[in-house]
C-alpha cells in the first residue's frame, strides 16, 4: 500500500512513522508532504492509495488540497486529521470526498485500526 | 432562569411526586434506546465502535452521529436511517405519566403548553446571549479546553497561578498562531525549556536536551492542537473560523504588552497563554 502523510507538522510524520512500526504494520510505503501544493504534486506521481491530510497548512490548505488530489484522482481514500475539527471543515471535507476525519489529538489505536482496516 | 425539563417543572408545580417523577424517567430510560445502542441492534455498528464513538463524544462534546459519520463507521444515510429509528421508537415523558396513571391526558396536555411557553421565553433570553459572545467567556473557554488537553495528552497536571501579572518572569519558545473569521483571536504559547522537553518527550517518546527544530515543530503542533480545539468549542457559538499555521516567534519581537497573560505552572515547568481579542 502507498501511503502519502501530508502536514505542516514534522511530528505527525514521525509519530505516524513510529505508530506502524510499533504496531508492526509492514509493507507500506511512505512519502511525506508539507503543504498543500506539495501534496497535490507529489500525489501525482505517487499515486497513492490513501493520503492522511491536516486541515492547516501554509500554501495551500488541506481542503483546498483534497480539492486537488481527489480531482486527480477520485478513487484514492483520504483520511483528514487536524485539530479543525469544525462542523464546516468535517462537511466540506466529507463532501469533497474525504473517507473520515480524524479530530487530533489522536489514539494510536484508532490510527492503527483504520491503516488495518484500509490493507 | 435555567433551562428545566418537564418533569422539573411539574414537581415545582406539585403536580407530581419525586417518586413518581424517578420511577417516570427510569420507564423512559429503559424504553428509549440511544442512537448506539440502537446501531448495535442494528448491526450497523460493533458495540466497540459504539463505545469508541461514546468516548469520543465525552471528549469532542459532538453528536454521536456527526463523530460516527466523521470516523467513516457509519454513511450519512445509515445516521439519517437510526436518528429516524429513534424518532418513531421514542417514548415521551407526558406519554409514561398517563400510561403510569400518574395524571390524567386533560392535565398533562395543559402542563405541557405551560411549560413550552415558559421554554419559549428561555430560548429567546438564550439566543441574545448567543448574539453577544463577550470577551470573557472567550478567555474561559479558551483556558478550559487548554487544561483540558494538556491533561489529557501530557498526563500532567496544570493549574492557572496569575492573570496580567506585569511583572512576571517568563522565558522558552513563543509559538503564535492566529483564529480569524467572525471572531478574531491571536493565541500563542510560550513554556519553559524544561516543559518544551517533557511535552516533546511526551508526544514522540524520545529525550530531549536542546531545543532543536524538533523541539520548535511539536510546540507549534502542541499549540495548533490546542488553537484548532478552541475553534471546535467556539463553533457551538455558530463562529466560523480559518486558522493560519503555527509559527516559533523570536521573544524580542512579540509584542507581549499587546496581549492578556496568563501564567500556569505545571509539574515539568511553566507554561504562559497570551490572548489577544
Amino acid at each position: 500500500m502507498k501511503l502519502l502523510v501530508v502536514d505542516d507538522a514534522k511530528l505527525i510524520h514521525f509519530m505516524v512513522k513510529k505508530i506502524l512500526k510499533e504496531a508492526g504494520i509492514d509493507g507500506i510505503e511512505i512519502q511525506d508532504a508539507f503543504d498543500g501544493n506539495q501534496a497535490a504534486d507529489i500525489a501525482k506521481e505517487f499515486k497513492p492509495d490513501l493520503v492522511l491530510l491536516d486541515v492547516v497548512m501554509p500554501e495551500k490548505d488541506g481542503i483546498e488540497a483534497l480539492r486537488s488530489i481527489k480531482e486527480d484522482n477520485p478513487d484514492v481514500k483520504v483520511i483528514m486529521l487536524s485539530s479543525m475539527g469544525t462542523s464546516q471543515k468535517v462537511s466540506e471535507a466529507l463532501k469533497l470526498g474525504a473517507n473520515a476525519f480524524i479530530q487530533k489529538p489522536f489514539d494510536e489505536e484508532e490510527l492503527c485500526a483504520l491503516f488495518r482496516k484500509e490493507m | 432562569m435555567g433551562i428545566k425539563f418537564f418533569g422539573h417543572h411539574l414537581l415545582d408545580e406539585g403536580k407530581l411526586t419525586a417518586e413518581q417523577l424517578s420511577e417516570a424517567v427510569d420507564y423512559q430510560n429503559s424504553k428509549n434506546l440511544s442512537l448506539g445502542q440502537i446501531a448495535v441492534r442494528e448491526k450497523l455498528l460493533t458495540a466497540k465502535e459504539a463505545e469508541l464513538i461514546n468516548n469520543k463524544q465525552q471528549t469532542l462534546d459532538k453528536p454521536f452521529g456527526e463523530i460516527a459519520i466523521s470516523l467513516g463507521l457509519l454513511s450519512e444515510i445509515d445516521t439519517d436511517e437510526i436518528l429516524e429509528t429513534q424518532k418513531q421508537e421514542k417514548v415521551y415523558f407526558g406519554e409514561v405519566l398517563i400510561l403510569k396513571g400518574f395524571m390524567s391526558e386533560e392535565l398533562m396536555n395543559k402542563e405541557l403548553n405551560k411549560f413550552n411557553q415558559e421554554q419559549e421565553e428561555e430560548s429567546i433570553e438564550l439566543n441574545e446571549d448567543v448574539d453577544d459572545i463577550d470577551q470573557d467567556a472567550v478567555i474561559k473557554n479558551t483556558i478550559i479546553v487548554l487544561k483540558t488537553l494538556y491533561t489529557r495528552v501530557i498526563h500532567d497536571h496544570i493549574k492557572l497561578v496569575a492573570i496580567n501579572d506585569k511583572y512576571k518572569e517568563r522565558s522558552g519558545l513563543i509559538a503564535l498562531q492566529k483564529m480569524r473569521g467572525n471572531l478574531n483571536l491571536d493565541f500563542a504559547i510560550q513554556t519553559e525549556d524544561s516543559l518544551s522537553f517533557a511535552i516533546s518527550k511526551e508526544l514522540l517518546r524520545t529525550e530531549f536536551h536542546e531545543i532543536d527544530d524538533i523541539v520548535q515543530d511539536i510546540i507549534c503542533e502542541f499549540a495548533n492542537i490546542v488553537l484548532g480545539n478552541i475553534a471546535v468549542k467556539f463553533n457551538e457559538w455558530s463562529v466560523d473560523v480559518d486558522l493560519t499555521p503555527p509559527s516559533i516567534i523570536p521573544e524580542e519581537i512579540f509584542h507581549m504588552q499587546e496581549y492578556n497573560t496568563f501564567d500556569f505552572t505545571t509539574t515539568h515547568g511553566n507554561l504562559t497563554l497570551y490572548l489577544k481579542i
